[in-house]
């Protein structure tokens, strides 16, 4: 009968490969759930028309960048006359701006990329870049991706504090002053890292196990 | 003396191992080597089909892109990661393959250990023992060639 020792009984061969095993398919679990994290989801969004006169009447929701984190924006506006422009600024000008509650439309805003997906068209080819865009006249969804600055399309990380700013106009009856936007606002988040984390110590801890178990069947029946 | 004791029993061990526990080494040398030598084949396969895992890999990311499940500089990266784990896929083989060398042969020695120890064993009939030691030097000979020489390969077709 070939000895073994209490690495190899049942019980803790389960344990430590039921182990192994949760952490590869968590890995992947969080990895898939935590990739982007959701901080503001607002269907209907509501500002005024005199959000284009003053930065403090305008849509501003703070958001803070470390280092190689993006920023994703879902913007679209399928609103009867909403007229909608969204920016990205530095918190340093946001606050001056606010502050001196300038013109909104007169602030130029950062650099970012948008995508307008569809088949058949190279990645490359269906991106753009803009420091602004405007709803509906430039479209009216639009995919956007932010990190401080952009080289071509590709980012440039700046960590620090920004303010996605919205602004907009009614063209509607002059009572109508309401103007109207969907925005989802994404950061990038630690699931690529836990991903890696839990597979790499999912595949040790089996990796080490067999390895143990082995040693401890040769070395019971053979190596004394 | 204890300590000469020790020296000779490593060497004596051979020469008087019985029937059965010779047998087992012969079925625990060729499970070590049968198992390494999956590792091996499974990392070949892994190596041989990265090209086309990587092209699956690249398409599934533009789809995703076109279907606007991500952005233009996350489909960058992605394809990145898809270059660098193609890489790895290429190159692990070298790494395993390694690794399942020495475990195979650590297998091989077992199984040389146990047809030395029936060669040896006058329980067997004069024909048997010989076929044995033919067995043991043939698989010796393999294990130093497969030591020395890497570039060796049987191909049959």
């Amino acid at each position: 009968m070939v000895k073994s020792n209490k690495f190899l009984k049942k019980k803790t061969a389960y344990i430590i490969l039921g182990i192994g095993a949760i952490c590869l398919i968590l890995g992947p679990v969080f990895g898939i759930v935590l990739d982007k994290m959701t901080i503001y989801d607002s269907k209907t969004e509501s500002i005024q028309e005199n959000s284009a006169d003053g930065m403090i009447d305008a849509f501003a929701y703070p958001v803070t960048l470390n280092k190689d984190q993006k920023l994703i924006i879902i913007i679209s506006d399928f609103y009867p006359n909403s007229t909608v422009t969204i920016m990205i600024l530095a918190k340093s000008m946001y606050q001056r701006a606010y502050s001196m509650n300038s013109t909104t439309s007169g602030v130029t805003g950062l650099e970012f990329v948008y995508s307008e997906f569809g088949y058949g068209t190279t990645p490359a080819g269906s991106t753009d870049s803009a420091n602004s865009l405007t709803l509906p006249d430039d479209g009216i969804y639009f995919y956007i991706e932010f990190m401080g600055d952009r080289a071509g399309y590709s980012l440039i990380s700046w960590p620090g504090d920004y303010y996605i700013v919205v602004y907009g106009s009614n063209i509607g009856p002059a009572s109508d002053i309401n103007v109207l936007f969907d925005i989802q606002i994404k950061v990038d988040g630690p699931g690529e890292t836990l991903y890696n984390i839990f597979i790499l110590i999912g595949v040790l801890i089996i990796l080490i196990y067999l390895m143990v178990a082995l040693i401890s069947v040769l070395k019971a029946n053979y190596l004394r | 003396m204890g300590t000469e004791d020790r020296k000779i029993k490593l060497y004596d061990l051979l020469p008087i191992m019985d029937k059965e526990k010779a047998t087992k080494f012969l079925i625990y040398g060729l499970l070590v080597a049968i198992m390494f030598g999956t590792i091996l084949m499974i990392s070949k396969s892994i190596a041989d089909n990265a090209y086309t895992w990587f092209l699956i890999e690249n398409q599934q990311n533009k789809m995703n892109y076109m279907q606007g499940i991500y952005g233009y500089n996350d489909y960058v990266e992605k394809l990145e990661r898809a270059n660098l784990l193609y890489y790895w896929m290429d190159f692990q083989v070298v790494i395993v393959g390694n690794i399942a060398r020495i475990g195979v042969n650590i297998g091989l020695f077992f199984i040389v250990i146990a047809f030395f120890s029936f060669a040896l064993n006058d329980q067997f009939d004069e024909k048997s023992r010989r076929i044995y030691l033919i067995l043991a030097s043939a698989i010796l000979f393999i294990i130093m060639v497969t030591t020395f020489f890497s570039q060796i390969a049987l191909q049959i077709s």
